[in-house]
């Protein structure tokens, strides 16, 4: 009885606790300049998930069919496959400071914030949008996942999905597709509805209708000066995990209107040399955007980020092949494995190329990259970023941080240095540039 | 591993029971028409003149191997003297001799009238007239055996040379610049000047076809006319529906090899646990998914291509009535030569044959090697992916198998690797077998479909057995033949030197592998090139410089563009001529297939 008492006690601080967070950092990403009017439903996302606690509302539109919704873990589960199974696929990776805390009381202290936090989550049964699902997808990827996706069957029915830790031959892609043609009775006996050669071509038109409307928005993303702020950016990317993708698509199209409007109008929101920064690394996820917030709070431009609950979830799209059913399942296999710039793979050159196109096509001046306590994976690959960008002579952070507020002073100031370092860094280039200039004009002169 | 020893056990199996009955391919008949000329039934027509016949007897031939001959009121068929060619010479022949028609005969037969005295021109005056006939018949190979009779009693005679041109004999020797009156076959008169070899050129190859007239008369006081046709046959006609049963065989053996594939492959799938699975989707006929399916102009203009060469190799020579318009030149493309209606020749025929291409002038070895060189090395395998008709016909059993439902066969890299022996088999045959005494076309696959499709009767062997192994095969695999072709290989060799060719700019690339899931020849190293410089060890071998935009062409690559309609990156790969691109992938191209279609309603 005591007990009851207390773990009820626990519950009601924690929601106190963890909505008081929520909001508050809700507020500092709404709080940035201009935000944009279409942007405003996203952050409604977000508020109802964190704030409010309430579920997703699991009725499509124009349907009373009620839907279950799917949770899965990283980028690696196929959402045209829930889809297609007529559920809702949701991200349960959390940034939830609240849910960390009780979290370590069940994860060994060196795992990452965020498996602690997804794992908090499990425990205290507060969070809707945790309850709600029926079936979490947890794919083994780095070392903390995979634990957490064992431990973590202790709460909910989980499914563990492999991920082959090489890429290039085509034995991994067959070990994943396996896989997958594995998921498949397991997602249909959750939701009962077959995957049909149909469905899975809707899920996967469902899924590239907001990929569609995703690469559109890149577009504007790209220009520079920049038309939004990048933090919001991060905000809305991360509400995809709790959204329908059409309905997600639809607000897309919607931003996309505003930011074409903005472009035509010449309305941006920053100065032309106020730096533009990309961040890298562990994933950030709400709310846990301190980071992107930093940046943009001290005078930065967050102009673009190679994380996977940002652009990388839907940055690449399902390239069917052939149409048969076991074609697209080949596609998918494919497509969640090759393209993806994840650490936990053992070759993961690519990333250091996707890294260099995205400096090159969002006009990038500086790289932060963000490594989240306990988060190995990451870090290895900060050696070779390192090397890589040097060549580029474009400076890096290496930015390490925890699910907490403790760090966010000195977080600060290092940020804010680093963006004074590529204010001055770019002074000096463009003086160079004067002096030159004014050197061949005085030689001219002479002549 | 147990499995690829298996199969690279198979392949070899397999390259060696080719190797041994390629020596024997000539007893492995699929079809034979009996095509020689003793089969032939030599009797007078029923029909009245042909419109075309300018000359008083004249040939034509029957629908079931009948060559009929007509003679005008007020000769008797008794009166007429009946030449014919043995493989030496010339010689008369007797009534006996043509029914039946004697063994050695083959099949060029020229009927005499006797002469007469006509008034012509109408002057009032009487000519003497020496009227002609001839036909030929038998076999459509490639002969090269002198048509000419250049006999005494024949003094103007008609051949028809180098599959293109008739040549006009005037005594025993070319008329050269010499005035001809052509009735051509649809009964209209033109004159002629005959050329320095005697021939006739511009006279539309159609007339040979269906007979004609050419009338010479060298003082005035002489006339010659010589009646002419080949054994030919109209398309649609039963000819024609009777020369495609060999095509037809291969084709019901195809359909029960693909269902037998199918139910085997269905038999073993059963154990893999996902069998459950995609065991669903049964095969049904619908066009296709439209949701997922590519929208690139490009292909549809790549399919244009192919059906005009299909169209070019089959159809066209007359359809246009030209029959070859450059005798001397040879495309590579895998179409037979042995259906004489192309424009252009492919040169598979001397390529398999070299001994007999050094037996023609030289003048045509060099047009044919050089223009082979110039295919070879500035075209390249282009002409594989936009001008093969064999590519063509593997392409539509794709789409045949897409639009029924059935997995494709998965080519893995190891199993491409496994079935390169094969490849190597075919390019030793192709080029070497006729030096140990073989002959390539019996053993070519390729020969059923331009022969057949095209109306000719043509004999088919052991290629016409192994034509349903490709076509089986090309139903589940994309390009099939490709992968092992040896005219192909031969393109492809000097792809380095192609003015076509595949660039990848690496920074662009995601490595999403969806150009190496779409490459029907399975090139890997179009994903996973990254331009970076790979020390060889040896100074001289060295890579230059580090490139960004690296020629990710290799032997294999048809440049059927697939990989770009896939891409999903913005100009990571693109195809160039001349360094000029044509064509890139993009983005937004590839992302718009995905776009919401307007009046959706969930705006």
């Amino acid at each position: 009885m005591a007990e009851q008492v207390r773990s009820n006690r626990q519950r009601e601080l924690f929601i106190k606790k963890s909505t008081r967070v929520a909001a508050s950092y809700l507020n500092r990403a709404m709080a940035l300049s201009e935000m944009p009017d279409a942007a405003k439903p996203f952050f409604g996302t977000l508020e109802n998930t964190f704030v409010n606690l309430r579920g997703i509302p699991l009725c499509a539109e124009n349907s009373a069919e009620k839907r279950k919704t799917i949770g899965t873990l990283c980028v690696m589960v196929p959402a045209e496959l829930v889809y297609a199974a007529g559920a809702l696929p949701v991200r349960l990776c959390s940034g939830s400071y609240t849910a960390y805390a009780i979290g370590d009381d069940y994860i060994p202290r060196d795992a990452c914030p965020l498996v602690k936090a997804v794992m908090g989550f499990g425990k205290i049964k507060a969070l809707p949008v945790f309850d709600q699902c029926s079936l979490l997808v947890a794919p083994v990827t780095c070392d903390c996942k995979k634990k957490l996706s064992g431990v973590i069957g202790s709460v909910k029915n989980t499914v563990p999905l492999h991920i082959p830790p090489l890429k290039k031959e085509d034995a991994d892609t067959e070990v994943f597709l396996r896989e997958l043609y594995r998921l498949i009775p397991i997602l249909e006996k959750e939701t009962g509805r077959q995957i049909t050669p149909q469905s899975l071509a809707e899920g996967i038109r469902t899924v590239g209708e907001a990929q569609y409307e995703m690469s559109e928005f890149l577009k504007y993303r790209k220009h520079a000066p920049a038309l939004l702020h990048g933090t919001q950016v991060m905000a809305i990317m991360n509400a995809y995990a709790y959204m329908p993708a059409d309905v997600w698509a639809g607000q897309m199209h919607k931003l996309n209107l505003e930011m074409k409007a903005r472009l035509s109008q010449e309305h941006f929101i920053s100065r032309p040399n106020q730096p533009r920064i990309l961040v890298t690394g562990s994933p950030i996820s709400f709310p846990n955007i301190k980071i992107p917030l930093l940046i943009e709070e001290m005078g930065g431009i967050l102009a673009a980020d190679e994380t996977c609950m940002g652009e990388r979830g839907l940055y690449d799209p399902v390239s069917v092949i052939d149409t048969s059913f076991d074609g697209m399942m080949r596609a998918l296999a494919s497509r969640y494995t090759k393209p993806c710039t994840c650490p936990v793979f053992v070759d993961n050159s690519q990333r250091v190329y996707r890294i260099k196109q995205m400096i090159k096509e969002h006009r990038i001046q500086g790289v932060v990259y963000h490594v989240l306590r306990g988060c190995l994976v990451y870090d290895y690959e900060y050696q070779i970023m390192e090397d890589e960008l040097g060549k580029l002579d474009i400076p890096i952070i290496r930015v390490e941080s925890d699910y907490n507020e403790e760090d966010v002073e000195q977080l600060r100031i290092r940020i804010e240095a680093f963006i004074e370092l590529i204010k001055l860094k770019e002074y000096a280039k463009q003086k160079e540039a004067i002096s030159e200039h004014t050197s061949m004009h005085k030689e001219n002169v002479q002549e | 591993m147990k499995k690829r020893k298996i199969g690279t056990a198979l392949v070899y199996f397999i390259c060696i029971l080719l190797t041994a009955a390629a020596f024997f391919a000539k007893d492995f008949v699929l079809y034979d028409f009996h095509m020689m000329p003793s089969d032939y039934e030599y009797k007078e027509t029923d029909q009245k003149r042909p419109m075309q016949a300018d000359s008083s007897v004249w040939f034509t031939y029957g629908s079931d191997r009948e060559v009929q001959y007509g003679v005008s009121e007020g000769i008797s068929a008794d009166m007429l003297m009946i030449y014919a060619k043995t493989e030496e010479k010339a010689v008369p022949v007797s009534a006996e001799d043509l029914s039946p028609i004697r063994e050695d005969l083959i099949g060029y037969v020229v009927a005499a009238a006797p002469v007469r005295e006509l008034d012509l021109d109408g002057d009032g005056r009487m000519e003497n007239v020496y009227d002609f006939a001839r036909a030929d018949f038998g076999a459509h190979t490639y002969e090269l055996t002198p048509r000419a009779f250049h006999l005494q009693e024949i003094p103007f005679e008609l051949a028809f040379e180098e599959r293109k041109v008739i040549q006009v004999f005037y005594q025993g020797e070319p008329l050269v610049g010499g005035q001809v009156t052509v009735t051509e076959a649809d009964g209209g008169q033109k004159v002629y000047t005959t050329e320095q070899h005697g021939w006739i050129d511009g006279l539309p190859i159609r007339n040979i076809r269906e007979g004609f007239t050419v009338r010479y008369s060298p003082d005035g006081q002489n006339v010659y006319r010589m009646y002419y046709a080949v054994e030919d046959y109209a398309y649609f006609n039963e000819h024609f529906f009777r020369a495609q049963i060999p095509l037809l065989i291969i084709l019901l053996l195809t359909a029960v090899s693909i269902l037998i594939v199918y139910f085997v492959r269905e038999y073993f799938a059963r154990k893999d646990p996902a069998y459950a699975v995609y065991s669903r989707q049964r095969p049904g006929f619908d066009i296709g998914n439209k949701e997922v399916k590519g929208n690139s102009k490009f292909l549809l203009i790549r399919w244009l291509f192919l059906i005009f060469g299909f169209f070019l190799w089959t159809y066209s020579g007359k359809l246009l009535g030209q029959g070859q318009l450059f005798n001397q030149v040879a495309v590579p493309t895998f179409s037979c030569p042995f259906n004489l209606d192309q424009p252009i020749e492919s040169s598979c025929y001397y390529l398999t044959h070299l001994p007999v291409l050094f037996m023609r002038n030289w003048e045509y070895v060099v047009v044919f090697l050089a223009t082979l060189v110039l295919f070879l090395v500035f075209g390249g395998r282009i002409l594989c992916g936009f001008m093969c008709p064999l590519g063509f016909i593997q392409d539509l059993f794709d789409q045949l198998r897409r639009s029924l439902h059935i997995r494709p066969i998965p080519v893995t890299d190891r199993m491409n690797q496994v079935i390169q022996p094969l490849k190597w088999i075919w390019i030793i045959l192709f080029l070497g077998f006729v030096f140990v005494g073989g002959d390539f076309c019996d053993i070519c696959p390729n020969k059923v479909f331009s022969t057949a499709m095209g109306g000719w009767w043509v004999n088919y062997a052991l290629g016409g057995f192994l034509a349903v192994p490709l076509l089986a095969g090309s139903f589940f695999i994309k390009r099939f033949w490709c992968l092992m072709c040896p005219m192909g290989y031969l393109l492809g060799m000097f792809y380095k030197l192609n003015l076509f060719k595949l660039k990848k700019d690496c920074t662009s690339c995601m490595e999403c592998g969806a150009c190496y899931n779409a490459c029907p020849m399975r090139i890997k190293s179009i994903y996973t090139e990254r331009g970076e410089v790979t020390p060889s060890g040896y100074p001289f071998m060295r890579k230059k410089m580090r490139d960004d935009k690296v020629n990710v062409q290799t032997v294999d690559c048809l440049m059927c563009g697939e990989c770009i309609d896939k891409c999903p990156e913005d100009k990571a790969l693109s195809m160039t001529f001349c360094g000029k691109a044509f064509y890139q992938s993009s983005r937004e191209i590839f992302m718009s297939k995905f776009a919401r279609k307007q009046g959706d309603g969930k705006e």
